[in-house]
């Protein structure tokens, strides 16, 4: 009869056979009986750290430190923790420690050659490599990492030739060897997925995206779905903003090594695209929980509570971000949505701060020169040259622009293929694909060597947007003008805000880094889409009560926005409130959202909700609502539009911020002034007292079609006409400035 | 950031195909998985793989399409071949070869793929679509539309089958027939998309090729104001606008259907000849779209046209060469440009050896060698087909083939090479009267100068023999004028 195997040889036989989740209890059951416990700890140790579950493998590795004072492996794996948490210094220091007690470890030399090499000290780092391949002359990761520190394409070739180094090999490869050599290489082995996938990162590098994509799939496939491989492809995918395709990478090369913070965060973020909200904020915790508070990982974090209507916790979590530009701009993208620091002149702070952080280069000479008077190329930069709200808002007024004085040029930072994208196409003279992996710099270097007159920035800070990039001066003006038009850029060559006197009243010239460009009458010009379906008789008049609804993001929705909404549902006990948007088809969002609404006194009963639907049906959804409901202090813009489009009338509240005032200007420029409030009683009391109104509600909702057609919002030759005059006056200004000698467009 | 990794494991994923069931499989299924969401490019890598691995009809069926999807037929001629070496000629391998024919230009030889796919299997839909398409590349208009009315009539609702047939009505001038299946097609909102544009596009081209120009910008208006902007509907509006002799109104059309569909060269020739810019010579796309379309009719259209050129080369001949004919015969002709064929039938009499005539158009070809006069035809572009000849011609003839090359000089040369020492270029240009060489015509055609003909005939070491004007043919009521020239190298 065999006894019994002691619970700790069958966990290093479990993880012996890669199994370590099912080491997990066994090696606990050590712990708790007191079996060899300085072993079972430091194996258990090792086990959660390669499982990436960094935080709970901290406290046993400590132990074992200290159970085992001659064994250099729990203090390299502390090392290499603290590592991928970023603290240089405690890495530094238990690597040292390990090679104190074990003067031969082989793995903390080559921690230390990595920490010396991230930062940026390449000698230091080589010595170390040196050392360990002393020890260890034929180990791949120490000739890889030599290769790499010392600059080495031919060691890398022979690495690759000889089946060695993974992905990582790979990647040098990509950028030392010509792609003309990884082609031949590549196609001499056809089934190595190596060259295929150094091929591959070469392809993207050099802008030939779907044959890069494909050489990677070719070569994940040929790894036989290899997690490095997984997680190699699941990043292009996702940078490429194919989130669905993304995703079950990503998590399988998770699954299957702990990853690293960047693989994580960008698992994370695909989930907060695909509206998987809820499971986003848990993978964006857990990465904090492992990997430490990293700006990365507290921006997309702060992005997901915002996505899902908490505010005021983002903005909590959302890093102050010092003088890091990046995470200034994470949090412009956040702090727009928040009560009180959504407000202009809070907005005016970080922007300014965002500012401070950018470069300031001296403006180069402009070689068409300074005549104020002849055609002017005007460049338009924009990744949502399509169905999107910059298509819907800006794409009637730039086709209507004058051929004769003005030169259209698109700077598109995504190809998109639609109805607008082909509208857009018909009336550019000059179309530019820019690559989005260029930095700013060259970004900026791609667009002036056209040499435009006037770049118009259609991206803001928002996600894909460049607006940054302009810092580098792409042209002699620079103006902003819708896409993610929130708030002042803070961008200190951005020269003009192209705004109007509802957007931007007399007085706000304080809050915005640019000079205020204001139009006549509205700063945009809506376009409808061809396929809105006709709009419904007024729902209230067949049901007896009031319908009122909000298809904006639940990023709009603060506490503020839901108490007014109970107040007014209060007023009107049989009235109901209809929200339709992405984040509610994910259910615990909606839980959430449930619970919010509730304790800000909405009648839950009374509330219906939906998430997405195709354009087509969310407007056709507008016949069910009476009345629609802006949101404060971030405002409708497209979504203003569309309700009253769809004959809703809007009740809004006027803010301070650019993002505040939108439904303000869209309703005073198509006569309906008076459906803006200045506080929250008069939003309240406009929503209320639409139910004594219901007969000129239904005559208005009969109009409105006809209303916003004969008004300058959609009226696209008067606002061409407004816009080149803008647009004219902004470069006779520059041309007066050039001719005194001023550098800069105001 | 910093990232710490291990080593990397000890054992790698193997390399060899062979050793590794399922590999094939999963690049196959993954390659086809892209295929149907419309990522031909992104399959194409694991399809060539695939392929190689599997070395099985599906593989290459599966490689076939996405290279045909992405533009290359000739490729996907290949993998037909090879999807036909392992498994025979099944009906989706003779489809596949058939549909890559059929782009290729050889609509003979795609006829016979989809006469014998449909053979085998009656009632595959592909199969008798590709049979349509291919009897209508061969002119059969009518047992075009009965293959393709028949596949209609099953299955109303199989909106391609409804397209083609429209198309082929366009094409054998069932006009009425043509507007009322679009029009009922359109009724149907459910049509949307691309190929809502395409049947917008169809109504359009409908009207313009009955002739009624008009009624084709009206529909090619309203489509765009339907489906947006679309290169097909532009472009329709510009070709009815130049029909209605409105050529300042055509060129913004033309221009935006050259921006939203910049790789087609035949809308890059009009939009150039538009104004947008000057290029050297027309895009061969160009000129095959026109003469394939046009092949069918070309003969009567030009001799309709009381097209003069064929007798005026005789006639050229006959003074250069007294005695032609009867006592003396051109050793071989080299028919650039050759069309139809109607030089050759004007001049094999005097030849007394080989006529060879090269044309980019296979619709062109097929008539040219219905006449049994040409003992070689070559589809290729004039510059290549002379780069790649090895013969020495007594006589080269360029029937109004100039009209289509703007600057001379390269192809002359070439023509040089080509000719004996006491061989004869003789050609027709259009006449240009002004100081530059050439130019282009809102009509899409260039015309010459006499100091460049002059100027390109030097360059390229020619020496003209001939140099006068001759009337061509007649342009709306209007003879136009042209250049009769004859050369030889210079001595």
């Amino acid at each position: 009869m065999n006894l019994p195997l002691a619970p700790f040889r069958l966990a290093l036989n479990a993880l012996a056979s890669g199994q370590t989740e099912a080491a997990l209890p066994l090696l606990h059951q050590c712990l708790d009986r007191g079996e060899d416990v300085a072993l079972a700890g430091l194996n258990l140790g090792i086990a959660l750290t390669n499982l990436g579950r960094l935080a709970e493998a901290g406290p046993h590795l400590q132990a074992a430190c200290m159970a085992l004072p001659h064994l250099a492996e729990p203090r390299f794996r502390l090392g290499q923790i603290a590592g991928l948490q970023q603290r240089i210094a405690a890495a530094h220091a238990f690597f040292q420690a390990a090679l104190t007690v074990e003067p031969d470890h082989v793995m903390s030399m080559a921690g230390l050659a990595m920490l010396e090499e991230a930062q940026g000290n390449a000698d230091a780092a080589l010595q170390w490599v040196a050392r360990a391949m002393l020890l260890a002359p034929t180990e791949a990761g120490l000739l890889l990492m030599h290769a790499r520190l010392s600059g080495d394409a031919a060691s890398c070739r022979a690495l690759l030739a000889r089946g060695l180094g993974g992905v990582e090999a790979a990647k040098l490869a990509s950028k030392w060897l010509e792609l003309a050599e990884l082609r031949h290489a590549a196609s001499a082995a056809p089934m190595d997925w190596r060259w295929q996938a150094a091929l591959g990162l070469a392809q993207l590098a050099a802008d030939e995206a779907e044959a890069g994509l494909a050489t990677l799939r070719l070569a994940c496939i040929l790894a036989d779905e290899a997690p490095e491989m997984q997680a190699l492809l699941g990043l292009q995918l996702a940078e490429q903003r194919r989130h669905a395709e993304a995703e079950p990478l990503l998590a399988a090369a998770i699954a299957a090594s702990h990853g690293n913070a960047e693989l994580r965060a960008s698992h994370a973020f695909t989930l907060l695209r695909l509206d998987r909200l809820a499971e986003a904020r848990l993978a964006f915790e857990a990465a904090i929980a492992d990997f430490g508070p990293q700006p990365i990982l507290l921006c997309n974090l702060a992005l997901t509570l915002s996505s899902q209507g908490l505010q005021e916790e983002a903005l909590r979590i959302s890093p102050e971000g010092g003088d890091s530009a990046d995470i200034l701009v994470c949090r412009m993208g956040i702090q727009p949505y928040h009560p009180i620091e959504g407000s202009a002149a809070a907005l005016h702070r970080t922007a300014s701060r965002l500012g401070a952080a950018l470069p300031r280069p001296v403006a180069a000479p402009h070689p068409p020169g300074f005549e104020p008077e002849r055609r002017l190329r005007v460049g338009f930069l924009s990744g949502r040259f399509g169905h999107h709200p910059v298509g819907w808002l800006t794409l009637s007024a730039i086709e209507a622009l004058p051929a004769a004085e003005i030169e259209v040029a698109c700077y598109s930072l995504k190809p998109m293929d639609d109805a607008l994208s082909r509208r857009f196409h018909a009336r550019a003279d000059l179309w530019r694909e820019l690559s989005p992996r260029l930095d700013d710099a060259e970004l900026a270097a791609s667009i002036r060597a056209d040499h435009p007159d006037i770049v118009v920035d259609l991206g803001g800070h928002g996600e894909g947007g460049r607006v940054s990039a302009l810092a580098h001066r792409a042209a002699p003006v620079q103006i902003k003008w819708v896409g993610a038009q929130s708030a002042t850029t803070g961008v200190p060559a951005m020269d003009w805000m192209l705004t109007d006197a509802w957007e931007t009243p007399p007085g706000s010239e304080a809050d915005y880094t640019e000079a205020l460009l204001r139009m006549p009458d509205g700063y945009a010009c809506y376009t409808p889409p061809p396929w809105a379906p006709p709009v419904g008789s007024l729902p209230a008049q067949g049901r007896g009560h009031i319908t009122f609804g909000c298809f904006n993001n639940l990023s709009k929705i603060t506490p503020e926005v839901l108490a007014a909404w109970g107040r007014i549902l209060t007023s009107l006990p049989r009235a109901r409130l209809i929200l339709r948007t992405h984040a509610l088809s994910d259910a615990p969002t909606r839980s959430l959202f449930i619970t919010r609404a509730a304790a800000a006194g909405i009648p839950v009963e009374r509330l219906e909700l939906h998430g997405p639907s195709p354009h087509e049906a969310l407007l056709a959804a507008y016949n069910d609502i009476a009345i629609a409901l802006d949101p404060f202090p971030y405002a409708g813009g497209l979504t203003a539009c569309e309700a009253l489009w769809m004959g809703a009338p809007l009740v809004a509240m006027a803010g301070s911020s650019f993002a505040g005032r939108h439904a303000v200007s869209h309703l005073n420029n198509i006569g309906l002034g008076n459906w803006v409030a200045e506080d929250v009683e008069g939003y309240v009391a406009r929503a209320v007292a639409a139910e004594h109104e219901l007969p000129a509600l239904a005559e208005l909702r009969a109009g409105m079609r006809a209303r916003m057609a004969a008004s300058p919002l959609m009226d696209a030759p008067r606002f061409a006409a407004n816009f080149t005059a803008a647009l004219r006056h902004a470069w006779r200004l520059r041309c007066a400035q050039a001719q005194s000698g001023a550098g800069s467009a105001r | 950031m910093i990232t710490l990794h291990s080593p990397p494991p000890a054992q790698s994923p193997p390399l060899a195909a062979s050793a590794r069931p399922g590999l094939g499989a999963r690049l196959l299924a993954e390659g086809e998985r892209l295929l149907a969401a419309h990522r031909p490019a992104e399959a194409l890598p694991l399809l060539q793989t695939a392929a190689q691995a599997l070395a099985d009809g599906p593989a290459w069926l599966a490689l076939g399409e996405a290279l045909l999807q992405l533009n290359d037929p000739a490729a996907a001629l290949e993998a037909a071949g090879a999807a036909r070496a392992v498994e025979g000629g099944t009906p989706a391998v003779l489809v596949l070869a058939g549909r890559a024919l059929g782009r290729l230009g050889r609509p003979q030889e795609a006829l016979a793929e989809a006469a014998e796919a449909v053979l085998i299997d009656r009632h595959a839909p592909a199969a008798r679509l590709l049979l349509g398409e291919a009897l209508q590349g061969c002119g059969r208009y009518d047992e075009a539309l009965a293959v393709l009315g028949e596949v209609w009539r099953e299955a109303p609702g199989n909106i391609e089958a409804a397209l083609r047939l429209a198309e082929a009505l366009i094409h054998a001038g069932s006009h009425d027939a043509a507007a009322e299946l679009l029009a009922h097609m359109l009724d149907n909102t459910a049509l949307a998309g691309h190929a809502r544009a395409r049947a917008l596009a169809m109504r359009a081209q409908n009207a313009l090729r009955r002739g009624n120009h008009a009624a084709a910008l009206e529909a090619a208006l309203a489509g765009l104001e339907e489906a947006g902007a679309h290169a097909a509907l532009h472009s329709i509006a510009g070709h009815a606008l130049i029909e209605m002799q409105r050529y300042a109104d055509a060129g913004p059309h033309l221009r935006i259907a050259h921006r939203l569909a910049p790789d087609d060269g035949y809308l890059a020739h009009l939009a150039a000849s538009a104004g947008a810019h000057l290029p050297e010579r027309a895009d061969a796309q160009y000129i095959r779209h026109v003469f394939d379309g046009y092949a069918p009719r070309f003969e009567a259209a030009l001799l309709s046209l009381g097209y003069r050129a064929p007798g005026l080369i005789l006639r050229q001949f006959e003074a250069l060469l007294p005695g032609l004919g009867s006592e003396c015969k051109l050793r071989n002709l080299l028919d650039l440009g050759c069309g139809t064929g109607l030089v050759g039938l004007v001049l094999h009499d005097v030849v007394a050896g080989t006529i060879k005539g090269v044309d980019l158009s296979a619709g062109m070809l097929d008539a040219a060698r219905a006449k049994g006069i040409y003992q070689q035809l070559q589809q290729a572009e004039i510059d290549a087909a002379l780069s790649a000849d090895q013969e020495q011609w007594h006589a080269i003839v360029a029937a109004d083939v100039f009209i289509y090359f703007g600057a001379l000089e390269a192809t002359l040369a070439a023509i040089g090479r080509r000719l004996a020492p006491d061989g004869w270029l003789v050609f027709t240009t259009e006449a240009l009267d002004g100081p530059q060489a050439w130019d282009l015509t809102a009509s899409g055609r260039f015309r010459h100068s006499e100091a460049g003909l002059l100027q390109a005939l030097a360059t390229a070491g020619l020496e003209p023999v001939v140099l006068r004007r001759e009337a061509l043919r007649r342009e709306s009521k209007v003879m136009l004028d042209g250049f009769m020239v004859a050369a030889r190298r210079a001595q």
